[in-house]
Protein backbone atom coordinates (compact mmCIF):
# COMPACT_ATOMS: atom_id res chain seq x y z
CA UNK A 1 0.00 0.00 0.00
CA UNK A 2 1.31 3.65 -0.70
CA UNK A 3 2.98 5.21 2.05
CA UNK A 4 3.96 8.40 3.04
CA UNK A 5 6.69 9.39 4.27
CA UNK A 6 6.42 12.93 4.81
CA UNK A 7 4.44 15.51 5.04
CA UNK A 8 5.39 19.01 5.08
CA UNK A 9 3.93 22.90 5.62
CA UNK A 10 6.15 25.88 4.34
CA UNK A 11 5.22 29.56 4.78
CA UNK A 12 5.91 32.42 2.41
CA UNK A 13 9.25 32.89 3.58
CA UNK A 14 10.11 29.29 3.05
CA UNK A 15 10.25 29.44 7.01
CA UNK A 16 8.79 25.51 8.23
CA UNK A 17 5.61 25.37 9.61
CA UNK A 18 5.02 21.90 9.98
CA UNK A 19 7.24 18.87 9.24
CA UNK A 20 6.85 14.98 10.36
CA UNK A 21 8.00 11.99 8.42
CA UNK A 22 7.28 8.47 8.86
CA UNK A 23 9.06 5.44 8.29
CA UNK A 24 8.06 2.55 6.10
CA UNK A 25 5.47 0.94 8.80
CA UNK A 26 4.08 4.65 9.35
CA UNK A 27 6.05 5.30 12.55
CA UNK A 28 6.88 8.59 13.44
CA UNK A 29 10.16 9.43 12.49
CA UNK A 30 11.96 12.78 14.19
CA UNK A 31 15.02 14.66 11.89
CA UNK A 32 14.46 12.37 8.94
CA UNK A 33 17.26 14.30 7.17
CA UNK A 34 16.43 12.73 4.23
CA UNK A 35 12.78 13.90 3.74
CA UNK A 36 14.09 17.46 4.82
CA UNK A 37 16.37 16.77 2.32
CA UNK A 38 14.09 16.07 -0.43
CA UNK A 39 11.21 18.53 0.78
CA UNK A 40 13.48 21.22 0.42
CA UNK A 41 14.73 20.41 -3.34
CA UNK A 42 11.09 20.44 -3.59
CA UNK A 43 10.56 23.58 -2.67
CA UNK A 44 12.69 24.72 -5.60
CA UNK A 45 10.30 23.15 -8.50
CA UNK A 46 7.42 24.38 -6.51
CA UNK A 47 8.47 28.13 -6.87
CA UNK A 48 9.26 26.80 -10.24
CA UNK A 49 5.92 25.51 -11.14
CA UNK A 50 4.43 28.85 -9.59
CA UNK A 51 6.03 31.24 -11.53
CA UNK A 52 5.38 29.21 -14.82
CA UNK A 53 1.61 28.14 -14.41
CA UNK A 54 0.00 31.69 -15.39
CA UNK A 55 -3.77 30.69 -16.11
CA UNK A 56 -3.58 27.72 -13.86
CA UNK A 57 -5.51 28.66 -10.70
CA UNK A 58 -5.49 24.86 -9.36
CA UNK A 59 -3.45 24.92 -6.03
CA UNK A 60 -2.78 21.18 -6.69
CA UNK A 61 1.16 20.70 -8.63
CA UNK A 62 1.10 17.62 -8.74
CA UNK A 63 4.12 15.28 -9.20
CA UNK A 64 7.05 17.89 -8.48
CA UNK A 65 10.14 15.35 -9.11
CA UNK A 66 10.46 11.63 -8.58
CA UNK A 67 13.88 10.59 -7.13
CA UNK A 68 14.76 7.15 -7.29
CA UNK A 69 12.67 5.87 -4.53
CA UNK A 70 9.99 8.03 -3.88
CA UNK A 71 7.39 10.59 -5.25
CA UNK A 72 7.28 14.12 -4.55
CA UNK A 73 3.94 16.05 -4.67
CA UNK A 74 3.26 19.79 -4.31
CA UNK A 75 0.26 21.82 -3.35
CA UNK A 76 0.12 26.26 -2.94
CA UNK A 77 -2.07 27.73 -1.83
CA UNK A 78 -2.74 31.60 -3.15
CA UNK A 79 -1.10 32.86 0.47
CA UNK A 80 2.14 31.24 -0.81
CA UNK A 81 1.48 28.66 1.91
CA UNK A 82 2.84 25.63 0.45
CA UNK A 83 2.30 21.33 1.40
CA UNK A 84 4.87 18.93 0.42
CA UNK A 85 4.26 15.53 0.58
CA UNK A 86 6.53 12.54 -0.03
CA UNK A 87 5.30 9.20 -0.51
CA UNK A 88 7.53 5.69 -1.47
CA UNK A 89 7.63 5.08 -4.93
CA UNK A 90 4.35 3.43 -5.51
CA UNK A 91 1.30 3.24 -7.62
CA UNK A 92 -0.17 6.77 -6.07
CA UNK A 93 -3.24 8.05 -7.41
CA UNK A 94 -3.03 11.68 -8.25
CA UNK A 95 -6.69 11.91 -7.02
CA UNK A 96 -6.00 10.51 -3.34
CA UNK A 97 -2.97 12.97 -3.26
CA UNK A 98 -4.75 15.86 -4.37
CA UNK A 99 -7.66 15.04 -1.77
CA UNK A 100 -4.85 14.81 1.03
CA UNK A 101 -3.55 18.42 0.40
CA UNK A 102 -7.28 19.61 0.32
CA UNK A 103 -8.16 18.18 3.36
CA UNK A 104 -4.70 19.08 5.25
CA UNK A 105 -5.51 23.03 3.79
CA UNK A 106 -8.64 22.59 5.62
CA UNK A 107 -6.88 21.56 8.24
CA UNK A 108 -4.46 24.14 8.28
CA UNK A 109 -7.20 26.70 7.89
CA UNK A 110 -8.77 25.19 11.17
CA UNK A 111 -5.58 25.41 12.99
CA UNK A 112 -5.59 29.35 11.84
CA UNK A 113 -8.66 30.02 13.75
CA UNK A 114 -6.81 29.66 17.21
CA UNK A 115 -6.49 33.29 18.09
CA UNK A 116 -3.21 32.44 20.07
CA UNK A 117 -1.46 30.47 16.92
CA UNK A 118 0.34 33.61 15.04
CA UNK A 119 0.79 33.26 11.27
CA UNK A 120 4.54 31.97 10.51
CA UNK A 121 5.14 30.81 13.14
CA UNK A 122 5.73 27.28 13.49
CA UNK A 123 2.68 25.30 14.53
CA UNK A 124 2.45 23.30 17.38
CA UNK A 125 -1.49 22.44 17.51
CA UNK A 126 -2.46 19.10 19.05
CA UNK A 127 -5.37 19.17 17.37
CA UNK A 128 -4.21 19.20 14.02
CA UNK A 129 -1.38 16.70 14.97
CA UNK A 130 -4.03 14.49 16.03
CA UNK A 131 -5.64 15.10 12.93
CA UNK A 132 -2.90 14.98 10.49
CA UNK A 133 -1.54 11.47 11.96
CA UNK A 134 -4.99 10.19 11.12
CA UNK A 135 -5.02 11.31 7.31
CA UNK A 136 -1.72 10.05 6.80
CA UNK A 137 -2.33 6.29 8.54
CA UNK A 138 -5.84 6.32 6.22
CA UNK A 139 -4.04 7.23 3.52
CA UNK B 1 -49.84 18.36 22.67
CA UNK B 2 -50.38 16.61 25.97
CA UNK B 3 -52.89 17.40 28.58
CA UNK B 4 -51.26 18.29 31.39
CA UNK B 5 -55.30 18.40 33.09
CA UNK B 6 -55.63 15.00 32.74
CA UNK B 7 -51.54 14.03 34.02
CA UNK B 8 -51.04 16.08 36.71
CA UNK B 9 -52.47 14.19 39.50
CA UNK B 10 -51.00 11.31 38.10
CA UNK B 11 -47.46 12.29 37.97
CA UNK B 12 -44.99 12.84 40.40
CA UNK B 13 -43.46 16.26 40.77
CA UNK B 14 -40.18 14.87 39.21
CA UNK B 15 -42.31 13.74 35.82
CA UNK B 16 -43.63 17.40 35.51
CA UNK B 17 -40.77 19.27 35.38
CA UNK B 18 -39.74 17.04 32.70
CA UNK B 19 -42.32 18.75 30.90
CA UNK B 20 -41.75 22.20 31.54
CA UNK B 21 -38.22 21.29 30.29
CA UNK B 22 -39.23 19.72 26.48
CA UNK B 23 -41.47 23.35 26.66
CA UNK B 24 -38.96 25.70 27.29
CA UNK B 25 -36.49 23.62 25.01
CA UNK B 26 -38.99 23.66 22.24
CA UNK B 27 -39.59 27.50 22.97
CA UNK B 28 -35.34 27.45 22.48
CA UNK B 29 -35.03 25.38 19.35
CA UNK B 30 -38.16 27.95 17.80
CA UNK B 31 -36.19 31.00 19.06
CA UNK B 32 -33.15 29.63 17.53
CA UNK B 33 -34.45 27.97 14.63
CA UNK B 34 -36.66 30.43 13.45
CA UNK B 35 -36.53 33.76 14.69
CA UNK B 36 -32.72 34.24 14.49
CA UNK B 37 -30.46 35.11 11.75
CA UNK B 38 -27.49 33.67 11.71
CA UNK B 39 -23.44 34.14 10.79
CA UNK B 40 -21.06 32.14 9.79
CA UNK B 41 -19.65 30.38 12.88
CA UNK B 42 -15.65 31.08 11.89
CA UNK B 43 -16.38 34.88 11.68
CA UNK B 44 -17.87 34.75 15.44
CA UNK B 45 -14.74 32.59 16.73
CA UNK B 46 -12.56 34.93 15.37
CA UNK B 47 -14.19 37.82 16.15
CA UNK B 48 -14.41 36.58 19.95
CA UNK B 49 -10.82 35.04 19.86
CA UNK B 50 -9.58 38.51 18.12
CA UNK B 51 -11.20 40.26 20.97
CA UNK B 52 -9.37 38.35 23.67
CA UNK B 53 -5.82 38.47 22.17
CA UNK B 54 -6.26 42.47 21.72
CA UNK B 55 -7.19 42.40 25.30
CA UNK B 56 -4.26 39.71 26.81
CA UNK B 57 -1.86 42.44 24.49
CA UNK B 58 -3.83 45.42 26.22
CA UNK B 59 -3.73 44.51 29.79
CA UNK B 60 -0.77 43.54 32.11
CA UNK B 61 -1.58 40.63 33.72
CA UNK B 62 -4.48 37.70 33.04
CA UNK B 63 -6.27 38.55 35.84
CA UNK B 64 -7.05 41.99 34.15
CA UNK B 65 -7.93 40.11 31.01
CA UNK B 66 -10.13 38.23 33.00
CA UNK B 67 -11.69 41.05 34.83
CA UNK B 68 -11.68 43.12 31.22
CA UNK B 69 -14.09 39.76 29.54
CA UNK B 70 -16.13 39.74 32.23
CA UNK B 71 -17.05 43.43 32.84
CA UNK B 72 -17.03 43.31 28.13
CA UNK B 73 -19.98 40.37 28.93
CA UNK B 74 -21.42 42.61 31.68
CA UNK B 75 -21.84 45.02 29.17
CA UNK B 76 -23.60 42.68 26.28
CA UNK B 77 -25.87 41.23 28.86
CA UNK B 78 -27.77 44.09 29.95
CA UNK B 79 -28.45 44.59 26.73
CA UNK B 80 -28.96 41.09 25.41
CA UNK B 81 -31.51 40.22 28.29
CA UNK B 82 -34.47 42.53 26.82
CA UNK B 83 -33.76 40.78 22.83
CA UNK B 84 -33.97 37.29 25.18
CA UNK B 85 -37.50 38.54 26.81
CA UNK B 86 -38.61 40.32 23.02
CA UNK B 87 -38.49 37.00 21.08
CA UNK B 88 -38.52 34.41 23.52
CA UNK B 89 -41.93 35.42 25.07
CA UNK B 90 -40.65 34.18 28.09
CA UNK B 91 -42.65 35.73 30.86
CA UNK B 92 -41.71 36.15 34.92
CA UNK B 93 -40.25 32.89 35.69
CA UNK B 94 -41.90 31.74 38.59
CA UNK B 95 -39.25 30.52 40.96
CA UNK B 96 -35.19 30.18 40.63
CA UNK B 97 -35.29 26.65 39.46
CA UNK B 98 -37.29 28.27 36.52
CA UNK B 99 -34.86 30.78 35.90
CA UNK B 100 -32.06 28.72 35.94
CA UNK B 101 -34.08 26.08 33.51
CA UNK B 102 -34.78 29.04 31.14
CA UNK B 103 -31.19 30.53 30.83
CA UNK B 104 -29.97 26.87 30.31
CA UNK B 105 -32.85 25.90 27.43
CA UNK B 106 -33.65 29.11 26.01
CA UNK B 107 -31.01 31.57 26.60
CA UNK B 108 -28.03 29.64 25.67
CA UNK B 109 -29.82 27.60 22.72
CA UNK B 110 -31.30 31.12 21.49
CA UNK B 111 -27.74 33.07 21.40
CA UNK B 112 -25.05 29.98 21.06
CA UNK B 113 -27.19 27.53 19.28
CA UNK B 114 -26.88 25.36 22.41
CA UNK B 115 -28.56 24.48 25.17
CA UNK B 116 -26.93 23.72 28.56
CA UNK B 117 -27.52 21.33 31.39
CA UNK B 118 -28.55 22.23 34.58
CA UNK B 119 -26.60 20.23 37.33
CA UNK B 120 -26.42 21.20 41.08
CA UNK B 121 -29.36 22.87 41.75
CA UNK B 122 -29.51 24.32 45.35
CA UNK B 123 -32.22 26.18 46.91
CA UNK B 124 -30.82 26.46 50.12
CA UNK B 125 -27.71 28.05 48.85
CA UNK B 126 -29.32 29.32 45.69
CA UNK B 127 -26.83 28.12 43.54
CA UNK B 128 -26.85 26.29 40.23
CA UNK B 129 -24.39 25.18 37.48
CA UNK B 130 -24.83 25.28 33.75
CA UNK B 131 -23.34 22.53 32.13
CA UNK B 132 -22.11 22.94 28.39
CA UNK B 133 -20.91 20.27 26.69
CA UNK B 134 -20.28 22.48 23.39
CA UNK B 135 -18.81 25.63 23.40
CA UNK B 136 -19.26 27.14 20.12
CA UNK B 137 -16.70 30.20 21.51
CA UNK B 138 -13.61 27.88 21.85
CA UNK B 139 -13.93 25.53 18.76
CA UNK B 140 -10.54 25.45 17.48
CA UNK B 141 -8.92 27.37 20.30
CA UNK B 142 -6.03 25.61 21.82
CA UNK B 143 -4.57 27.79 24.89
CA UNK B 144 -0.76 28.13 24.97
CA UNK B 145 1.12 26.68 27.87
CA UNK B 146 1.82 30.56 29.25
CA UNK B 147 -2.09 31.04 28.78
CA UNK B 148 -1.93 31.07 32.91
CA UNK B 149 -5.19 31.46 34.80
CA UNK B 150 -7.02 32.86 31.77
CA UNK B 151 -10.43 32.27 31.88
CA UNK B 152 -10.97 32.41 28.00
CA UNK B 153 -14.78 32.29 27.84
CA UNK B 154 -15.40 35.05 30.78
CA UNK B 155 -17.61 36.75 28.98
CA UNK B 156 -20.37 34.20 29.02
CA UNK B 157 -20.10 34.98 33.07
CA UNK B 158 -20.36 38.68 32.61
CA UNK B 159 -23.52 38.27 30.10
CA UNK B 160 -25.35 36.29 32.64
CA UNK B 161 -24.80 38.55 35.36
CA UNK B 162 -25.47 42.06 33.43
CA UNK B 163 -28.79 39.92 32.14
CA UNK B 164 -29.61 38.82 35.47
CA UNK B 165 -29.04 42.16 37.08
CA UNK B 166 -31.53 43.56 34.49
CA UNK B 167 -34.49 41.65 36.23
CA UNK B 168 -33.74 41.96 39.43
CA UNK B 169 -31.31 38.99 40.41
CA UNK B 170 -27.51 40.02 41.89
CA UNK B 171 -25.46 36.98 40.99
CA UNK B 172 -21.87 35.83 41.22
CA UNK B 173 -20.58 33.78 38.56
CA UNK B 174 -17.88 31.75 37.99
CA UNK B 175 -16.06 29.50 35.48
CA UNK B 176 -15.12 26.48 36.90
CA UNK B 177 -14.33 23.53 34.33
CA UNK B 178 -13.39 24.57 30.16
CA UNK B 179 -13.04 22.19 27.76
CA UNK B 180 -9.48 24.23 27.14
CA UNK B 181 -7.89 23.21 30.43
CA UNK B 182 -8.83 19.39 29.29
CA UNK B 183 -12.16 19.16 31.68
CA UNK B 184 -15.00 17.15 29.89
CA UNK B 185 -16.92 20.14 29.70
CA UNK B 186 -17.34 23.39 30.86
CA UNK B 187 -19.35 24.46 33.51
CA UNK B 188 -20.42 28.37 35.04
CA UNK B 189 -21.61 28.29 38.57
CA UNK B 190 -23.88 30.94 39.22
CA UNK B 191 -24.97 31.89 43.01
CA UNK B 192 -27.65 34.20 43.62
CA UNK B 193 -26.69 36.85 45.77
CA UNK B 194 -29.90 39.06 46.60
CA UNK B 195 -33.06 40.12 44.95
CA UNK B 196 -32.98 43.97 43.96
CA UNK B 197 -35.68 45.82 45.25
CA UNK B 198 -36.47 48.02 42.46
CA UNK B 199 -33.86 50.86 43.56
CA UNK B 200 -33.68 54.24 42.40
CA UNK B 201 -31.05 54.65 39.33
CA UNK B 202 -27.64 56.24 40.65
CA UNK B 203 -27.91 60.02 39.93
CA UNK B 204 -31.53 60.93 40.63
CA UNK B 205 -32.87 61.73 44.21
Amino acid sequence: PEMIRSVSIIAENNSPLYTRSYSEDGVQVDNDTQMLYITHAALDIVEERAAGTAAGTDMYLGLLYPTDSFQVFGYLTNTKVKFVVVTDDADVKDAEVKGLFRRMHALFADALCNPFYKRGEPLHSRRFEHAVSKLVSAF
Amino acid sequence: VYKRQEYGNKLNVGQTVVFAMSKLAKIGDQAWNGNTEKINAELFILTYGALVSQALKEHESVADVNAFLEQTGYNIGLRLVDEFLARSGIGRCGDWKETADVIAKVGFKMFLGVSAQVVGFDSEKKEFSLVLDDNPLTEFVELPDDAGELIYCNVLCGVLRGALEMVQMSVECTYVRCTLRGDDASEIKIVLKEILADSIPAGED
